[in-house]
Formats: structure tokens, C-alpha cells, sequence
């Protein structure tokens, strides 16, 4: 039956090839779902004859499991299911629907990438409960049109859902910066899931901290019993799925230790060898806010991050020490988006760099370019 | 305590034998004939260069299909092997044995029993490809240092005083020196009843077509209808030609391997691999994805044995910045195969690299 069917997408995607009017208008999506489903024929041509079975679609694909079920499930026993599948499902009509297959049909490509849909799911989970539809929308519709501008995957130099969320934060402040909803805790019920819970505003942990200097519990920070954005919330099961992702060579393990350790080192040294009150214990700092979203899902994107191992090291650091610096000086209780942002913009420096150390370390080959009838690999 | 011991883990690669564990084996080699001569000195039968102080013996698999150690030293061979070392010592300053460190008991048998040459140092090393490059083996040995080994004094290249060979290589010149003939041994592997099929034959003198034939008529599955046939290995050969079915067997051709093409338009085969990758094994030549642009991942850089920046050689090849590629090493690439094996936005970058070489080349001749 698969192969059947299989026969009947081929034959449909040949024809919509035929014909200018459907190649334009709808190849791109009948190749996404085609490819999703179906091994396509491209096959190696010379060497290597055989190739790894991770491809873009497994890569990606991975990301969004690992975000559905370590991130969507728990944010959906914590708000409910009406607050949290419509900004979802709102994200990817408006971000991939309207601006990423309105994009191919105006510039003519043919593959709709997969990036598109990762940075659509992390738009509702990097906003608060309350946000209304129409800022989620505009949120994923300027992430993949950025990105895109930029030269599509591959080519942004920030991380464009958190660009997205920069620029709604600056231009729509009172829709995202208010109206925190204290999560549901207790045994779920069919109501409790489905339908909002009670609305009951609160301020985060870290805006309670800024103003009075509470710590809120570390289970309760763990367990999601905080408010906060609709993602960011369940820290436990956030830590499990990054790890996966870790383990799986998705994300670059070095990223978030050295972002996580470089926080907890840091606000240590501030907070007891210093004695400044106003920094936040190091517990704390690493189980509040968005750090631990942001440390394993957003700050490993490959495409923002340093390509290089030192890189990455130095990367995190430079994420850990702005966000404990943002977080106790800046005017903002939150600071994971604005310090990942302002070392995405130092990631192409910091690869020139440290390519041009690499090259003077290196030795070369003495025997340099292959000479007379050598061809090829010189020996 | 083995003497002549030496740890050396060789990073990047990637270690085939995981992947291709469910092989199945099928030997059939013969044992050598007679009685040897233990005086021959078979030493002069190697090429050597004059000034070659150095050998390096290579007891690897170099590639994912290649005969494994213990096939090609099966019978009585081990101890014609060590013969064959020891004979060896007493012209060349130095031998150096890569084997596998699984391997344990050849490792433990060349050990005992080349203990009065001291000259003759045993590396295990994880099998991860390709390990028989002269460069990968050089660093293997020497360490770090790819170009100028510790040992050696002088602004002198590795290869005027160093030689790699093979195991086949040294049982060929050992048993030619005695008058025997080993033949060719060569594998061939292909796709039988939901496993790899491996045989090992030895063949004197065979054409391919002859050893096809030979194999379907024991193994009615063999077929090559929607294969190809790839010779010299999987990662580094090249399709074979219907010219080439007529040549005979040589020891360069090995590994045959007859892979499906894999364009069978299977449904969801990631997602079964994974669940039920007991079922099917997606070994094709498929590029099992669409070409993509790349993400910056860094999995080539990890996999790259020769510890080359690909990703910026990549670049800098899309950007056609020719003379930043020389810099950034293009030519110490030794072709593996590897980045491309691994890259999941399933860019051609050996071909890139390849063409760039050749561009690059015809470049300097133009100059001239």
C-alpha cells in the first residue's frame, strides 16, 4: 500500500512540475511532504557510495520531537491545551504558510527548508501565556522573513526567534512584559488540561528577586509551579531533553556547560566571594527565567554558534557572564535572549580568529601541491 | 608485559564496524602449499626504495568492506606473518604494526613472538577509516606530527625514508620469495536475505566476470540487477565499468562491494531503521536526503582525520576564494570520504574538494 502510494505522490509531483502555474505555486510543499514521507531517489554518483542516514529532516525532526515532548507536553499540563495548540498552530500558519511558501513562490525555489517549522514552535514557547495570537503570528512571520532575507538556512547571523522576540519586546513591550499566569499544579483533570486554567497573574521568579530579593523555592522553580514563558517552565524535563539532544550530537555539549557553568561560576563568585546581595545564588540563577531553554535549545543552534570547539567554549562563557551581568545590572529582570543575541553577533569575528590561530599553528605539508604527474592527493 | 607495546588512539574517523556488525563471512582461502625455505630472503622482493629505513606494516581494514585481520591471517598464516616480520627486521631500522586493538590475540602472538627483534613496535589502534593513508599512519606512529617525525633529523619528506605496506603486500612478496603463489585476495560483498554477505576468495588470475559467476552459481541471491558494483571500497573507489568485468582480479580492486541503489521509493525507511533496524539495513547508495544548504553543524571537522577545518574549506570553495583554500590545507586532504560519508545537509563535498584540487593544479601548470 505504502508503495502505492508512493507511486501516486511521484506521479503527482511530475506533473506538478509540468506546468509553470503548479511548480510555482505548490511544488515546494508537495516535495516537503513527499520527502518527509518517502526516501527520495538522488542517489551518489561517485564517491562516497554509501552516506550516514542523519539527514536534515532526522536533524531538525529531532529538535522539534525533543521541543513537543520535553517542552509542549509539559507547558500543555501546566496552561492548557487551548492556551497553548493555538499559538502553535498560529506560528506555523503565519510563519511557514504564509511567509516561508509565499517566499518560495516569489523567489521560484523548490525546497521549503526544514529550519522553518524549529523556529516556529520556539515562537509560543518564548512567549508568556497571556500574549495575544496576532503577536505570536507577527513574532514567527518575522523570524522566517529575517531569516530568509539573510539568505535563508544557514546564513543568519542571529537566531531568529529570539530576534523576532527582541523586536516584539521593544515595539509591543505591554503585550509581552505583563499578565505572567501562575501554572496549574495538582492532578490533571480533563478540565485542567483542555481548557485555560483559572487566570491568576503573578510575577516571575526573577522579577520578584529584582524587586525584593525573594528566592522562589528550587522545586517549585523545577517543577514548573512558576511563572514564566509558555516553554520555559517544567526546568526538569527541559534539562532531560537537553541532555538527548547532547547525547545525540544534535547539540554541541560544550555550549551549554560552559553557558551553564560559566552562570553558576560567575553569580558564586559575586554573590559569596563579593557578598553582593543583589546577585542571585547560583542555584537560583541557573533555575529561573529562560536559562536552561535557552542554554540547550537555543544557544546550540549550529547555524548562530561558533563552528569551532574553542569557539563554542568561549561562546558559552560569553552567554553565561552577560546573562548573570544583564540579569543583576540591566533594566530587565530577563537577559538569556539579549546576551545569546550579542554573542551570536560575535560568533563571525570569533571564527575569523581563531581560523587565522589555527593556521599558524598548523603545519604544512612539505610536500605542498602534487608535482609532475601526480594528480590528486600529494604524497 | 608485552615489550613492544605501543597505545596510540587515532582521533576522528568513524568506526565502520559498528554499523556493518551483521556481516557474515564466508572463507574461502586456501592454505598455502609445501614446505617454505626459511633461509629465502624475500626482503629484496618488496619494492623498497634503497634509503627506505622506516616500514610501516598496515594490519587494519581500510574500509568498511574490506577483509578483516584475522580472514586474511587465517590457517597457518599468522605464524608466515611474523616469519615474514622477522625477516624483515634485520633490513629496516625500524617496523611499525598498526593493528586493531580488538585484535587482541594476533597482538599478543606478533608480540611473543617478535620479542628478540627489537626494532619491531606493535600500535593498536581503534578501527575507525581510513587508517592505511601514509598521512593517518604517519600520525598514528609520530603522534600530532604529520610531516617530519621526531626521529628522523633533517629537512627530509616522511616518504624518502619510510614505506607503508599491507598485509596482503607482505604475505604476496613472503610467499613469492619461496616460490609459492598466494594469489589475489579479494572481497566481495553483497546484499543477501536481509544481511551483508562477505566472501573472501583467492583468486589466481581471474577475471571479475569469473568470480561473479562463481559466486552466483553458490549464492542464488547474487545479482546486480539494481546495483552498482564499487570497487576499491565504498568510501574512496569508483563504480566499476563493464570494461572492467573483463580485467583480472588485482589486489587494488579489493574491496568489491555490490551495493543496491536504494531508490525504491521505501516509506518512512529512517523511522523503520531505527525501530526495526533488525528488518532492513539502509546501507544503498541512496544519499538518504535532499541536498541542503549547510547548518554549520561541524560533524566534518569532528570526523576528519587529518583535523582540517572542512566547513571554512567549504566555504571558501562556494565563495570561490581559491588561494584562502590552498591556506586553509586543501591538499593535506587525503580524500577519504568521511565529511561527505557524515554530512547531513548531504553536500558532495569530497567532489567539491576533488575539483577544487584539480582546478587549483591546472592552475600552477597554466602559470608555468
Amino acid at each position: 500500500m505504502f508503495n502505492l502510494l508512493g507511486n501516486f505522490s511521484e506521479k503527482t509531483g511530475e506533473i506538478l512540475h509540468k506546468h509553470k502555474v503548479t511548480r510555482t505555486l505548490c511544488f515546494a510543499l508537495w516535495k516537503a511532504s513527499d520527502t518527509l514521507f518517502w526516501q527520495p531517489i538522488r542517489v551518489a554518483k561517485k564517491a562516497p557510495f554509501i552516506r550516514a542516514q542523519v539527514d536534515m529532516k532526522d536533524f531538525m525532526g529531532l529538535v522539534i520531537g525533543v521541543l513537543l515532548l520535553f517542552s509542549v507536553l509539559p507547558s500543555i499540563y501546566l496552561f492548557g491545551l487551548f492556551t497553548v495548540l493555538p499559538k502553535i498552530i498560529f506560528s506555523f500558519i503565519c510563519g511557514v504558510f504564509i511567509v516561508d511558501v509565499g517566499w518560495v513562490i516569489v523567489t521560484g525555489e523548490e525546497d521549503i527548508n526544514e529550519g522553518a517549522f524549529v523556529t516556529c514552535l520556539f515562537i509560543p514557547l518564548i512567549f508568556p501565556p497571556f500574549a495575544p495570537l496576532w503577536i505570536i503570528g507577527l513574532a514567527s512571520a518575522i523570524a522566517i522573513l529575517i531569516r530568509n532575507i539573510f539568505g535563508g538556512v544557514g546564513k543568519n547571523i542571529w537566531n531568529p526567534a529570539l530576534l523576532a522576540r527582541l523586536i516584539i519586546t521593544l515595539s509591543f513591550a505591554l503585550f509581552v512584559s505583563s499578565g505572567w499566569e501562575e501554572p496549574f499544579w495538582g492532578i490533571p483533570t480533563i478540565d485542567s488540561v483542555i481548557n485555560d486554567v483559572d487566570t491568576v497573574t503573578s510575577a516571575t521568579p526573577l522579577f520578584v528577586f529584582k524587586d525584593s530579593g525573594q528566592i522562589t523555592s528550587h522545586w517549585q522553580l523545577l517543577t514548573g509551579q512558576t511563572p514564566g514563558c509558555l516553554g520555559e517552565t517544567c526546568r526538569i524535563t527541559l534539562i532531560l531533553g537537553g541532555l538527548l539532544l547532547c547525547w545525540t550530537g544534535i547539540a554541541n555539549w560544550r555550549i551549554p556547560l560552559s553557558y551553564l557553568g560559566s552562570v553558576a561560576v560567575l553569580s558564586a563568585a559575586l554573590h559569596y566571594g563579593l557578598n553582593m546581595e543583589r546577585v542571585a545564588p547560583p542555584i537560583f540563577q541557573l533555575l529561573s527565567g529562560g536559562l536552561l531553554l535557552g542554554a540547550f535549545f537555543m544557544a546550540t543552534d549550529p547555524v548562530t554558534a561558533p563552528y569551532s570547539h574553542f569557539g563554542k567554549w568561549v561562546f558559552g562563557i560569553g552567554c553565561g557572564s552577560l546573562t548573570v551581568l544583564l540579569r543583576t545590572f540591566g533594566p530587565f529582570p530577563e537577559a538569556v535572549m539579549f546576551s545569546i543575541l550579542t554573542m551570536n553577533t560575535l560568533k563571525t569575528p570569533l571564527d575569523w580568529v581563531i581560523l587565522q590561530l589555527h593556521l599558524r599553528i598548523r603545519k604544512p605539508r612539505q610536500t605542498g601541491k602534487p608535482r609532475d604527474n601526480e594528480k590528486g592527493v600529494a604524497q | 608485559m608485552i615489550r613492544n607495546f605501543v597505545e596510540r588512539k587515532m582521533p576522528g574517523g568513524y568506526n565502520f564496524r559498528k554499523e556493518f556488525r551483521n556481516i557474515a563471512r564466508n572463507l574461502s582461502i586456501s592454505e598455502p602449499p609445501g614446505q617454505f625455505n626459511e633461509k629465502a630472503d624475500y626482503a629484496k622482493t618488496l619494492d623498497l626504495k634503497n634509503n627506505t629505513q622506516h616500514l610501516v606494516v598496515n594490519a587494519v581494514p581500510t574500509e568498511p568492506f574490506a577483509a578483516p585481520i584475522d580472514c586474511l591471517l587465517a590457517g597457518k598464516r599468522w605464524r608466515y606473518f611474523v616469519k615474514a616480520l622477522a625477516g624483515l627486521a634485520e633490513h629496516i631500522h625500524d617496523i611499525y604494526v598498526v593493528i586493531d586493538e580488538s585484535e587482541k590475540e594476533l597482538i599478543e602472538f606478533i608480540a611473543k613472538n617478535t620479542r628478540d627483534c627489537r626494532n619491531i613496535y606493535i600500535y593498536p589502534v581503534a578501527a575507525v577509516y581510513p587508517q592505511d593513508h601514509p598521512v593517518i599512519l604517519m600520525r598514528t606512529i609520530f603522534g600530532g606530527h604529520i610531516k617530519t617525525p621526531k626521529i628522523l633529523k633533517g629537512n627530509y619528506t616522511v616518504r624518502l625514508f619510510t614505506e607503508i605496506i599491507t598485509v596482503e603486500q607482505l604475505l604476496q612478496a613472503y610467499f613469492r620469495a619461496h616460490a609459492q603463489s598466494l594469489g589475489t585476495i579479494i572481497t566481495l560483498t553483497f546484499w543477501n536475505k536481509n544481511r551483508w554477505q562477505q566472501n573472501i576468495v583467492n583468486v589466481h588470475d581471474e577475471k571479475f566476470i569469473d568470480l561473479l559467476l562463481a559466486c552466483q552459481k553458490k549464492f542464488s541471491n547474487l545479482s546486480t540487477h539494481n546495483c552498482r558494483v564499487v570497487t576499491g571500497g565504498v568510501l574512496a573507489g569508483r563504480e566499476m565499468e563493464m570494461a572492467d568485468y573483463e580485467k583480472t582480479l588485482a589486489q587494488d580492486m579489493s574491496p568489491i562491494v555490490i551495493i543496491p541503489t536504494g531508490n525504491t521509493r521505501d516509506f518512512m525507511p529512517n523511522f523503520q531503521k531505527h525501530l526495526w533496524s533488525f528488518l532492513r539495513n539502509y546501507t544503498t547508495t541512496n544519499t538518504h536526503g535532499e541536498e541542503r544548504p549547510c547548518v554549520n553543524c561541524s560533524w566534518c571537522d569532528d570526523i576528519c582525520p587529518v583535523k582540517l577545518r572542512v566547513k571554512a574549506i567549504y566555504e571558501s570553495l562556494e565563495e570561490k576564494r581559491l588561494k584562502e583554500v590552498e591556506r586553509l590545507g586543501l591538499f593535506d586532504c587525503v580524500e577519504c570520504g568521511l565529511c561527505a560519508y557524515r554530512c547531513p545537509a548531504k553536500i558532495e563535498l569530497l567532489e567539491k574538494i576533488k575539483e577544487a584540487k584539480e582546478n587549483l593544479v591546472k592552475g600552477g601548470e597554466d602559470n608555468v
